[in-house]
């Protein structure tokens, strides 16, 4: 009976899919793992891809002279390029700027001004409507100054999340892959049309894999950072 | 790698560890399904659908010897749920309902393994696969599926005479 049920069922062929299978399942648990972590991470996130915060403040606090008009311009202008922008994003923003400035030195403070205008710029040119943009469809001559200033900005980011600089943790090519990584995710954002960090199951199933492994290694940065 | 490293390390969240240690049974697991959904297309669900439930719960499994068992349950608990959800949909005749799958033209089942799989009802299919898929004692399979050891015990052995019957019937056919 023993080996009769066991050879019995090994006639029951394995379709190739299998692999796929499987595959899917637990990448879309691991997409939904919450943690502490996992939440930390997001929040850093949201600031290191800064720029994707494109925050429309309305008319009443258009008037304030707000930090982050300066890098926006007028309020009516931005107005029409994002919409899902929240006010709350957009006054994190502003007090991360206000606390940019007291932790900075000015010198290293108008740095990263300029740097965030090179970002800015480059959002209102080339962002959605929800201000990511798709790295893919930007001209290479445009895309290399952005990634220079990625590159660069890092730095500031690190410094004003309290972690250790990601360029110093990292190596050469590990940054590389994390710059990489930042631009792959913001392009699929983009190109899935979302504002926050979607759910696995609604990308295109050619581009889930991306996505993930995008996600994975920002978040194995992350923890790097964290660790370090 | 071992096992428990395997298991240690995708209970901290490593899907990459999760999936070279889930790959090493998910024939296990569409054959399993298979006994149960009887098609194709249900039993590659229910791997995924395992594959996702089980990464998920993975911080719960304390044992990591119990692995395989803790897959099993959860495959048979994932089969049983997707069987009621579609007895509710469609309220086919059942007999209909087997001889439809047993024409499906991408399934080289035998005609042996048919029989066995469509003559045991669900509990019984729980039980048959614990003890000899999984080499489960009775008093394993009564924690398993958290049944009194008694009924462990006869439903075991209502099934071994369903079977008996059926591999003598096979046998006659050969």
């Amino acid at each position: 009976m023993h080996n009769h049920l066991k050879e019995e069922l090994s006639k029951i062929e394995v379709p190739v899919e299998i692999r796929e299978r499987s595959k899917r399942g637990i990448t879309k648990a691991k997409s939904e793992m919450g943690g502490k972590m996992n939440r930390f991470f997001k929040k850093r996130l949201a600031i290191a891809v800064i720029s994707a915060c494109l925050i429309v403040p309305t008319g009443v606090f258009a008037s304030q002279a707000l930090l982050a008009d300066d890098l926006y311009g007028s309020f009516d202008n931005l107005k029409k390029y994002a919409a899902s922008v929240t006010m709350k994003s957009y006054l994190l923003f502003d007090a991360k700027l206000n606390q940019a400035q007291g932790d900075l030195s000015k010198e290293e403070f108008k740095q990263f001004k300029e740097l965030l205008n090179v970002f800015t710029s480059a959002k209102l040119e080339y962002g959605d409507s929800n201000g990511n943009i798709d790295y893919s469809q930007v001209p290479a001559e445009p895309l290399e100054k952005i990634k220079v200033a990625m590159y660069e900005i890092q730095a500031y980011f690190d410094h004003l999340n309290g972690l250790p600089s990601s360029q110093e943790v990292l190596t050469a090519e590990e940054f590389e892959n994390y710059i990489q990584a930042l631009m792959t995710y913001e392009t699929i954002m983009a190109q899935v049309g979302v504002s926050s960090v979607p759910d696995i199951d609604i990308i295109p199933t050619e581009l889930q894999e991306k996505f993930s492994e995008a996600q994975e290694y920002l978040s194995y940065v992350n923890e790097k950072q964290i660790g370090n | 790698m071992k096992l428990e490293r395997l298991v240690m390390k995708a209970q901290k969240g490593n899907d990459k560890a999760y999936l070279m240690l889930f790959q090493q049974y998910e024939a296990d697991i569409y054959r399993m399904a298979y006994v149960y959904v009887k098609n194709k297309e249900d039993a590659l669900d229910l791997v995924q659908e395992v594959a996702y439930q089980s990464f998920k719960k993975i911080r719960t499994l304390e044992n990591p010897e119990y692995f395989k068992t803790w897959l099993m349950k959860i495959t048979m608990n994932c089969a049983l749920n997707l069987i009621n959800k579609n007895k509710k949909i469609i309220p086919l005749n059942v007999d209909f309902e087997v001889l439809t799958g047993a024409e499906d033209k991408d399934i080289a089942l035998t005609l042996s393994l048919h029989k066995l799989i469509d003559t045991l009802k669900e509990d019984e299919k729980s039980v048959i696969l614990l003890k000899y898929y999984d080499d489960r004692t009775l008093k394993e399979i009564s924690e398993i599926l958290d049944i009194p050891l008694g009924t462990a015990k006869s439903v075991l052995y209502r099934a071994l005479d369903k079977l008996r019957q059926n591999v003598k019937e096979v046998d006659n056919y050969a």
